[in-house]
């Protein structure tokens, strides 16, 4: 052994070795998180909710409803256009009464016609049928879609950047301005939101404010009350990765703060960020349909699908008889929802796969 | 020789007042620490250190002032000339770690000094200290969390020779994979990511990432305490070649004492917190002047199953750093203590010319 | 095991494979582990009846996404009574897996015994038909009929590793730091080891015994007893850990690394303390450790194991003054040492452990070794005694043995 010098013996390895581990190479962390996202039936199933939930609402309307403003085309419905066609509506009440011992019934049949087409049964012309108003139920679902959805976007990403602002700034400098911003948190998440919520809604009604953009003046109040729980994770999780000793290692590199901060710090707050927003993407649909079902949202005539439900509570045989008017739309919901949260469950297993049972 | 002491001290108790031997001591710190600052810097020197002492706050009052404190580095100096190593040991919370990163700033020292390559950095802003950054690197303990996950090799080895602007653009990679050579990396590891890499792998880029701004000083911070014996000893070597081929000088921080003694030329033993003793090589392995120098040299076990040799033994733990003990540091574990050591700090001194260390027991002699 | 695709990845479809095949194996070690099995189909009898533990062609893999992770590959080594036995080796080396294969603790499903025996005599309670102990006749409470039996630990079913595990044999893992529930004060964890393994025990005999076990590994009883985990140092918890493991009175314990977390100071007080048990309860140590020094101070018998298997074994004299397997010597050689001279470089094993997957046909440790001859592409080489007690894994030596 001694004779054979450390080095010769290097040299000799390092030809030998090369093609045995070249051949055993790894994924890019983003490639693994994509292999193991997709090897997850679950999220594949939500992957596919959402996805088809979007062509639902941003393609389907092209296809099928009018899309143009005065309403031209005979066989499409537009968002906002009434089924004018006319509808006879006929009411039958029975009565019976006993007169000396001989019971009597008396049915009477009221013909009622109608200046539009109300509550038609799903058919060929309206594919679920018309709602309380005449409105086509299939058209509006695909609208109502695009509002849940673009609302709960945009809120999301107001919330992601206020709170990565928020909580980067705290975790990064921590001291005097890290409590500064926590304590705004905490005087945040103490606020009742639901009530004020009612209270900015009566102030809007009394204002002049467009029925089309009341709802995004509550989803930006909405993200307001939201934040902290972004700015509180982006904070913690800074934290934690301010004391890894890479981030010791970029310090003593002599890295400026922007570069720690956005080439080192971001990059490694990404998956968790991604998942956190991707599950309050369900928690904002469900926020907006409580909004408009309360009718504090999208007001008529314009579609959401918490006001499509609303119908129900202002007429009671709709609940009882004319199930198309208003199931469609919860069935959105919960699929929009369930989507979401089985997207951001995946991510989050497939980003942490330590955490998995 | 320790007996007779122990009898000797019995035989005729002196009385120590705590308080005015605190006070005492603290004057005359304060006087020659003063008298030392004002020396003139060694212009041979890459790195002299005097007095560096840091300190952590544990409690605060509500308006921020500190009421109690952890002293993790306490007074300790040296001197290191270019193409030197300098071994740190000491066992776990002796503050070797943090007087390493002290040394860069990335603590900023409570008192002392810090003269790095003619410079006393010690009061630089972080902007001014950014430029110093690439003469002065670190390579840390744990190569899993030290290299960023989301970056390839490639990337993070560019990135600082981007920053500082070493070689031209166009140059960096062949610069880079030059680097690599020469720590032992393949060439087709440019394009992979740190968690393919064993620990030894990843060491080696940890020690490229460093060199790659072309540092004059590396402080080590226990390189390779988390790697298997052989991987060790291929770092250990690779460490050796790098600064015979670059002129580097290190702070070789390690509870190890077999692998300091390898690697280093001068040795500080470190504990709680404080210099116990320092001097060259052989002075400390040969001629061990402090009673826990000579303890910890013999509670390593030997791989040799035939020389099972007697032991100094230790008893008890390590205090906590956070409340250390009265008097000379050592006095809980040490088997020689006297009750002078109870109360008296003993000071730190040259005892052979290079050869530093503080015990009571070495004026008595 | 799978087809590379050019860039190295395995492709999804081979994963997919590699998954179906898996879950087949993996469901049917499942079973087995999990069954209902006579007593008699786990007795066994020692080769030697001298050893306490013989561990005989240990198979332990892990069924992984990338293929079969052979971590344990044909392992096969004894413990005497009363006798320290040190295993040696790097990281990922098996040598942690085996000892978890004795205590059945490998994280199923993925982790499985596919192979091979784990034979233990153990001290165990005469059992009637039903299988509860038999009480001694005119004993206290608490005290049974109690006989030997060889048990295999490898073919006992899952839910019959309590008459083991913990009792017989107990473990001291690595981090005293988490070892230990941090919400129990040490007292209560310490009882409970009792309340657990002896039938019938009270608390006060609980209490009882847990302060006994502290003093054995040098506590002070009072001080310790009601304090929480982290309240003690590192040093302190360990010592707490070995109470532990001796409070069920143990006949091996396996020691994992269990100085690795400490300083040398406190690594050289928990040695001793260590030395020290094994004399007291007359039981036998089981070291594992990838610190050759702490081998060389506290063993009798060394096994030195490199991915997945053992590639030498013999007393500590025999591994340390004439080592055999090139590894072995590299090993030795590439430590430094108190003693060294340190002028010149030190020596090093070149490259890397190779990757637990895709292991070659031929000796493990070729790519690596310095003394590699023609015959080492050939197949892996096999056990070669050299003395009566010392063996090696190693092509160099087969003339040898083959001439004497």
């Amino acid at each position: 052994m001694e004779e054979l010098k450390n080095e010769e013996v290097q040299s000799k390895i390092v030809d030998t070795e090369e093609p045995l581990d070249k051949n055993i190479k790894l994924m890019s962390p983003t490639r693994m998180v994509v292999r193991r996202f997709f090897r997850s039936r679950l999220s594949i199933v939500g992957l596919i909710m959402v996805v088809g939930l979007f062509l639902f609402s941003f393609v389907g309307p092209l296809l099928v409803a009018d899309t143009t403003a005065d309403y031209s085309d005979d066989t499409k419905w537009g968002e906002i256009e009434l089924d004018e066609s006319g509808k006879t509506e006929y009411a039958t009440a029975t009565a019976t009464y006993t007169v000396d011992g001989v019971e009597y019934t008396v049915r009477q049949t009221t013909e009622k016609y109608l200046k539009d087409n109300l509550r038609a049964t799903p058919s060929k012309e309206h594919l679920l049928g018309t709602d309380n108003e005449g409105y086509d139920v299939f058209v509006r679902l695909m609208y109502g879609g695009r509002i849940s959805l673009i609302v709960s976007f945009i809120a999301v990403f107001l919330i992601t950047i206020i709170g990565v602002v928020m909580g980067g700034i705290a975790g990064y400098f921590g001291g005097a301005i890290d409590n500064v911003i926590m304590r705004v948190c905490d005087i945040l998440m103490c606020l009742p939101g639901v009530p004020i919520l009612l209270i900015i809604s009566t102030i809007l009604d009394a204002s002049d404010i467009d029925a089309k953009y009341r709802i995004y003046l509550l989803m930006i109040y909405l993200t307001f009350i939201s934040w902290p729980g972004t700015a509180r994770l982006v904070r913690g999780q800074i934290l934690s990765l301010r004391e890894q000793e890479f981030m010791v290692a970029a310090e003593a590199m002599g890295y400026s703060t922007g570069r720690k901060i956005f080439k080192h710090l971001v990059p490694n707050v990404m998956p968790q960020l991604i998942v956190q927003m991707t599950l309050s993407l369900g928690s904002m649909i469900l926020y907006e349909a409580t909004l408009s079902y309360l009718n504090l949202g999208v007001k008529a005539p314009y579609a959401a699908w918490g006001t499509m439900i609303n119908i129900i509570s202002t007429n009671e045989a709709v609940l009882q008889n004319h199930w198309y008017i208003w199931v469609p739309a919860g069935v959105c919901i919960v699929i929009a929802v369930l989507g979401f949260n089985f997207v951001g469950d995946g991510l989050r297993d497939a980003m942490d796969p330590k955490g998995r049972r | 020789m320790a007996e007779e002491k122990v009898l000797n001290n019995e035989a005729a108790p002196v009385q120590y007042d705590d308080a005015a031997e605190q006070a005492a001591y603290l004057e005359k710190r304060k006087k020659q620490h003063e008298e030392d600052f004002q020396k003139p810097f060694d212009p041979e020197a890459i790195l002299e250190v005097r007095h560096l002492r840091k300190t952590f706050p544990i409690k605060k009052t509500m308006m921020g002032k500190v009421t109690r404190e952890l002293v993790a580095v306490d007074d300790i100096s040296f001197k290191l000339m270019p193409g030197e190593t300098l071994g740190i040991v000491g066992e776990s919370g002796c503050g070797k770690t943090t007087a390493g990163r002290a040394i860069l700033k990335l603590h900023q020292p409570t008192a002392g000094q810090i003269i790095f390559d003619g410079k006393d950095i010690t009061n630089y802003k972080s902007k001014d200290m950014r430029q110093i950054r690439k003469e002065m690197q670190i390579i840390f303990q744990d190569p899993y969390s030290s290299l960023p996950p989301r970056s390839t090799v490639g990337g993070i080895l560019s990135e600082p020779v981007e920053v500082h602007k070493i070689v031209p653009k166009d140059q960096i990679k062949s610069y880079v994979l030059e680097l690599m050579d020469k720590c032992g990396l393949r060439d087709y590891y440019y394009e992979r990511y740190p968690h393919e890499f064993s620990g030894g792998q990843r060491q080696r880029i940890c020690i490229a990432r460093a060199l790659s701004v072309n540092p004059k000083l590396v402080i080590c911070d226990e390189p390779v305490s988390a790697l298997d014996v052989s991987i060790q000893a291929q770092i250990i070597n690779l460490l050796k070649d790098l600064q015979r081929q670059m002129n580097l000088a290190y702070v070789f921080i390690s509870h190890d004492l077999s692998v300091v003694k390898f690697i280093s030329d001068k040795i500080g033993v470190m504990y709680l917190g404080g210099m116990m003793e320092f001097g060259t090589k052989e002075d400390i392995f040969k001629n061990p002047l402090h009673p826990y120098t000579k303890a910890l040299f013999s509670a390593v076990p030997n791989p040799d199953p035939t020389a099972k040799m007697e032991r100094i033994k230790l008893q008890g733990d390590i205090p906590s750093p956070a409340n250390p003990p009265k008097g000379c540091r050592f006095h809980t574990r040490c088997p020689y203590a006297t009750e002078k050591c109870k109360h008296v700090v003993p000071e730190y001194r040259e005892y052979e010319p290079g050869h530093f260390a503080a015990c009571h027991l070495l004026d008595e002699e | 095991m799978a087809e590379k695709t050019n860039k190295g990845y395995l492709t999804g479809k081979e994963i997919r494979a590699i998954t179906k095949a898996n879950a087949k194996e993996m469901k049917r070690l499942e079973a087995y582990k999990n069954r209902k099995a006579e007593e008699s189909e786990f007795l066994s009898e020692m080769k030697d009846p001298k050893n306490i533990l013989e561990i005989e062609d240990l198979h332990t893999f892990f069924f992984t996404e990338q293929g079969t992770v052979k971590a344990v590959n044909g392992v096969s080594y004894d413990v005497p009574k009363n006798s320290v036995v040190g295993v040696v080796g790097e990281s990922g080396c098996g040598k942690s897996v085996t000892s978890m294969s004795v205590m059945r603790l490998i994280q199923g499903p993925a982790g499985q015994i596919v192979d091979g025996s784990i034979r233990f005599n153990a001290y165990d309670y005469k059992r009637n038909e039903k299988g509860e102990p038999i009480p001694k006749a005119g004993g206290k409470e608490g005290e049974f009929e109690m006989e030997e039996k060889i048990y295999d630990i490898a073919k006992m079913p899952i839910h019959e590793i309590h008459r083991i595990r913990g009792k017989q044999i107990a473990m001291i893992f690595q981090e005293p730091m988490t070892s230990l529930n941090p919400v129990f004060t040490i007292g209560e964890q310490l009882d409970e080891v009792t309340l657990i393994h002896v039938p019938g025990a009270t608390k006060e005999l609980a209490k009882a015994k847990s302060e006994e076990m502290l003093r054995l590994v040098g506590i002070i009883p009072e001080n310790v007893y009601n304090a929480f985990p982290h309240e003690l140092s590192g040093g302190m918890r360990q010592r707490v850990m070995i109470a532990m493991a001796l409070a069920a009175e143990p006949r091996l314990i396996i020691a994992d690394e269990p100085t690795t977390a400490l300083d040398v100071t406190i690594q050289a007080q928990i040695l001793d303390l260590l030395q020290d048990i094994k004399t007291k309860i007359d039981g036998s140590i089981l070291l594992i450790t990838h610190d050759l020094g702490v081998i060389a101070e506290m063993a009798d018998y060394v096994v030195v194991m490199y991915a997945g298997k053992v590639i030498e074994k013999g007393t500590v004299f025999e591994i340390f003054q004439d080592p055999k397997h090139p590894y072995t010597i590299g090993l030795q050689k590439s430590k430094p040492t108190m003693t060294l001279d340190d002028s010149t470089e030190l020596y090093n094993i070149p490259g890397n452990v190779p990757n637990p997957i895709n292991m070659p046909d031929h000796c493990y440790f070729k790519e690596r070794c310095a003394k590699c001859t023609a015959k080492c592409s050939g197949d892996y080489p096999g056990m070669i005694q050299v003395s009566p007690t010392h063996f090696v894994a190693c092509h160099l030596y087969d003339e040898e043995n083959e001439n004497g």
